[in-house]
């Protein structure tokens, strides 16, 4: 991708899919506990929600699919995994640079505001 | 849950994914019924019920067939064609009406029917489901009689109670008898069953004591089969 910048502000279902992948390529179902997680179980996602957010970030280019593997903590399904691209990586970066500035701005004080 | 309802829920689930459109449906399916099937194994396994959490995942797959089905119009009309787009808006009626019938699967519990409902309309809303008709509990019986305040009607004495749940389905004939039974009284609601005699059926029922003024006030009726 050549602009980061023009995928954001992402939503929250991508933002989060994208901070579950950052460190390792993951199946659906561990994307959603992962999410679970990050979040404090402040969102939870259906295979609806979690795989109709892959279909449009696989077309955007924000994640890939990668090979279908066995994951050794469950049972003996080949699962798909995806893994975050340098898009991805790119768009995530600007999204939470984009949270820095806007949090910085709540701690400027407002000009103009008497008390 | 027993593991006879996850591969019910299951099999329901597959159903549905069959309304996503082909090119989607052929790359995500088997994915999203793998991670629906770890889902519902999770539950299981933590002894939590997945009734409430099948129909929410349900409902969320509805509207994502719905979205990808929008989707798939808006690229027919951009690239005209339309009679996909004719034939792609039937299949999403024909997913709302899926969506209905599912809200009505047999396996559900039956659903609360509101006092004076005609007696057709009870039977036809309770067809199907397998609620069982609750047991008679005498100490629960006990605490109404002494709560409960009696009024005389024609010489006869009633509990406002025994008004309120002769009054409860609208065309069974004045006159018909009960049998009455309360399975639990508890911070003013009683919950039991009344047995109609010639043929009307037996219907459990949940009648609440009004704060304001005291009197009962009929909740729900739900059709139910007898006790052995």
């Amino acid at each position: 991708m050549s602009n980061s910048k023009a995928y954001t502000p992402l939503t929250p279902a991508v933002l989060y899919i994208l901070m579950a992948l950052a460190d390792s390529e993951k199946h659906g179902y561990a994307i959603m506990k992962q999410v679970e997680a990050d979040s404090e179980s402040k969102v939870s996602m259906g295979p609806g929600t979690l795989y109709g957010s892959l279909k449009r970030m696989l077309e955007a280019g924000l994640v890939a699919e990668s090979e279908k593997k066995i994951d050794p903590d469950m049972d003996d399904q080949r699962r798909i995994y995806y893994k975050i691209t340098g898009a991805g990586k790119q768009a995530l970066e600007a999204e939470l640079e984009r949270y820095r500035r806007v949090v910085s701005l709540t701690k400027r004080p407002a000009s103009g505001v008497t008390t | 849950m027993a593991r006879g309802n996850i591969k019910r829920y299951e099999a329901t689930y597959a159903k549905l994914l069959r309304f996503y459109p082909k090119s989607y449906r052929q790359r995500f399916a088997e994915p999203m019924h793998q991670m629906f099937a770890d889902m519902c194994r999770e539950l299981d396994q933590n002894g939590k019920n997945t009734r409430s959490f099948t129909y929410k995942i349900y409902a969320e797959t509805v509207a994502g067939i719905l979205t990808e089905r929008v989707q798939e119009v808006v690229m027919n009309i951009k690239a005209n064609r339309p009679k996909v787009v004719i034939g792609v808006s039937l299949v999403s009626i024909s997913i709302i009406a899926t969506a209905i019938l599912l809200n009505n699967h047999p396996t559900t519990v039956a659903q609360p029917i509101q006092p004076g409902t005609w007696l057709k309309q009870v039977r036809e809303l309770s067809k199907g489901k397998k609620t069982a008709c609750l047991a008679n509990v005498s100490s629960a019986t006990d605490a109404v009689k002494r709560d409960d305040s009696f009024t005389e009607f024609k010489g006869q004495k009633f509990s406002t109670f025994e008004e309120v749940e002769g009054g409860a389905i609208a065309d069974i004939p004045a006159g018909t008898n009960y049998h009455l039974t309360i399975n639990s009284y508890t911070n003013n609601t009683v919950k039991g069953t009344m047995t109609y005699d010639k043929g009307y059926g037996s219907y459990n029922y949940t009648t609440q004591k009004l704060p304001a003024h005291g009197q009962w006030q009929l909740m729900s009726i739900v059709a139910c089969k007898a006790l052995p």
